[in-house]
């Protein structure tokens, strides 16, 4: 186990006389026995970060420090560091206990010590029964497993996975993933987590490190992430289904800011802090945050009138898409109340939890007391 | 369902039993021949079966007959020398050499492997006479080593372009982990890239040890001494005399086409692993 400190690491590829940013400087400090998710659409660079950090590639600047040793350049077995990969990379000649044993074998751990880590690594994954079966006599979800305890056995100082759950089935998915959580709890090191999938990076880590386009554009936990994201990007990206968003001019008003819509509908007020001058911005809203209620008769401030366009029924909740004018927005609704499509309702963004975004950063700001409407 | 597929298949099956009959009818009349006397041959009606059955023809190969001048034992044991040495050294060097292709960047490395696929372009008899002149100069002239080195400078080319392309097809990953896990590049190699690569490597082997087996021009001309032919010259010995020698030509051919037959069929199951999956199909 140990603290791995990434110092302006960046990488530069050279393609066609062109260069391609593919990560850009970057710090980062993951603590002892931390679980940090690197979390981004594909093509972000999360995979070259990884792939610096194992040392699979080597960096264009920046240090990489492992308990403050420097292994920017060192072999791959010189970091100590364990990966599982996308797809396994199970050594296909060899039986279950001839893979967990590999790792103990290389690093000279003596025979007898060895056969009864592998065994307790077996009954920790529950792999005892297969231990004498190939890979390819394995299901998907074994074959994790076998990575996994492949990876853990000889306790590395990095455990490194790149997307190891993606090539399970939804509900397999779920069930490693408990499993992976259970096994950073038992077995504590420090861990890098690779994923595109949000749902995975919120669930498993204590820190996520959101990417997009070669850049870190949060680094946060989980909850922040969700409840505070730096830009649009995060906004966007996190959270299913995603954040409703809606370009607003900012006008000021009553020592607050009037966020209107484009039809000219005034969504909310809000204080920022520190303030922003009135201009354009967005105004985010997740669909599990927006009121609604039936309406018959004419919509009344703070109240957007809207149309509903289609139903989306899930089973344990139910998704309304609806129209505010020309613009639409995705409801969440959670009580079970019945709509029907062509229906109108009214509609509102309570103020605690509608998230501003000014030149596409976010603008910490608090609810003001609605001003006379004058539109 | 299946019945109509299997009717849909007959045009097919048509077309393939006929070129099997193509193929074998002389293989079958081979060695029906080797089973009969010599006269049996000349007769006037046709017999599909030897008539009379006799196994004299094999008999004799198991001696020299000093008088025809031919010794198929000798020439067994020297094709037999030279064709496995030439398969174990064109692996040893072939399997290292595509590997390296396969996994690493170097300078030169384009200009290499297509060197390599350049030489194997030229018609071999382009080889023929400077070969011989090497041979001459290092006064390897009727050794095995002429035969070993010639068959080597044909086969590895080959062998090279096939394993790189079954290595190719290996994730990289595999070799990642094991270095991850301790292991030195070369123990990689060895121990975690080999193993996946087996059906490859015994396709490849099975392609050198028919190629060198068959081989007669270069034989034909390294080696002029009769202890020393291989079994494609021993053949021709058989034409040595006035009237050719069916019987012991027809006996032989078969007896020389035993150990590829045998070869084939207990590998055959990686072979056919290379076919479906390797290099061999693009």
């Amino acid at each position: 186990m140990a603290e791995i400190a990434l110092a302006g690491i960046c990488k530069t590829y050279v393609a066609r006389r062109r260069e391609v940013r593919a990560l850009a400087p970057l710090d980062l400090t993951i603590r002892d026995g931390e679980f940090v998710t690197v979390l981004g659409p594909s093509g972000s660079g999360k995979t070259t970060l990884l792939s610096l950090i194992v040392g699979t590639i080597a960096p264009s600047g920046g240090r990489i420090l492992v308990d403050g040793a420097d292994v920017t350049y060192a072999d791959l077995r010189a970091r100590d560091m364990a990966m599982v990969f996308q797809n396994y990379a199970l050594y296909p000649a060899k039986t279950v206990r001839g893979n967990l044993d590999f790792p103990l074998r290389m690093r000279g751990v003596a025979r007898a010590e060895r056969a009864p880590r592998v065994d307790a690594m077996a009954r920790l994954l529950g792999l005892t029964e297969l231990l004498d079966q190939y890979p390819r006599q394995l299901s998907g979800g074994q074959q994790q497993r076998v990575a996994l305890g492949r990876a853990l056995i000889r306790r590395p100082k990095l455990f490194l996975m790149d997307e190891p759950l993606s090539n399970l089935d939804a509900k397999l998915r779920l069930q490693m993933r408990t499993e992976i959580k259970r096994l950073h709890r038992e077995v504590p090191v420090t861990t890098v987590y690779v994923t595109h999938d949000q749902i995975e990076a919120m669930s498993l880590s204590d820190r996520v490190v959101v990417m997009n386009q070669g850049h870190v554009v949060q680094v946060d936990t989980p909850e922040a992430i969700y409840n505070r994201p730096a830009d649009l990007f995060v906004a966007g990206f996190v959270g299913a289904p995603a954040m409703n968003m809606f370009r607003v001019s900012l006008r000021s008003a009553g020592g607050g800011l009037v966020c209107r819509l484009d039809g000219g509908s005034a969504a909310a007020s809000l204080r920022p802090h520190p303030p922003v001058a009135a201009g354009n911005g967005v105004l985010g809203i997740r669909p599990k945050h927006v009121e609604w209620q039936t309406q018959a008769g004419p919509v009344e401030p703070p109240w957007l009138g809207g149309v509903v366009r289609e139903i989306d029924d899930t089973g344990d909740d139910r998704l309304i898409y609806a129209d505010i004018g020309q613009e639409p927005v995705t409801i969440l609704e959670t009580r079970h109340r019945s709509v029907a499509v062509g229906e109108p309702i009214a509609i509102r963004f309570p103020e605690p939890s509608v998230h501003l975004f000014v030149d596409g950063r976010r603008v910490e700001a608090a609810p003001a007391p609605a001003p006379a409407d004058t539109a | 369902m299946s019945g109509r597929r299997w009717i849909r298949a007959i045009p097919a099956k048509i077309a393939l039993a006929f070129y099997l009959l193509f193929a074998l009818v002389p293989f079958a009349w081979m060695a029906t021949a080797s089973l009969e006397p010599q006269t049996a041959l000349y007769r006037r009606h046709v017999s599909y079966l030897p008539n009379p059955f006799t196994l004299a023809n094999y008999a004799a190969l198991l001696r020299a007959n000093p008088i025809a001048g031919t010794d198929f034992p000798r020439y067994f044991l020297n094709s037999l020398i030279v064709v496995c040495c030439t398969v174990v050294l064109s692996l040893l060097i072939a399997v290292p050499a595509a590997y390296g292709f396969s996994r690493y960047r170097f300078i030169g490395k384009s200009t290499l492997l297509y060197g390599i696929l350049l030489q194997s372009l030229f018609p071999l008899v382009n080889f023929l006479i400077p070969l011989y002149i090497v041979m001459q100069e290092l006064g390897l002239l009727d050794t095995y080593p002429s035969l070993i080195i010639a068959y080597l400078t044909f086969s590895m080319p080959l062998n090279i372009w096939i394993l790189k392309s079954f290595f190719d097809g290996i994730p990289v990953d595999m070799e990642m982990s094991a270095r991850l896990d301790g292991a030195g590049s070369f123990r990689a190699f060895v121990e975690i890239a080999i193993p996946p690569a087996v059906p490859g490597i015994v396709a490849t082997a099975i392609f050198t040890f028919i190629l060198a087996w068959d081989e007669y021009l270069y034989a034909l001309t390294m080696i002029s001494n009769s202890a020393m032919r291989t079994l494609p010259l021993g053949i021709f010995a058989y034409f040595s005399e006035g009237v050719p020698n069916w019987s012991g030509l027809t006996a032989t051919a078969i007896a020389m086409s035993i150990p590829v037959i045998v070869v084939f069929l207990v590998l055959q199951k990686y072979f056919i692993a290379a076919l479906s999956k390797g290099a061999l199909k693009y």
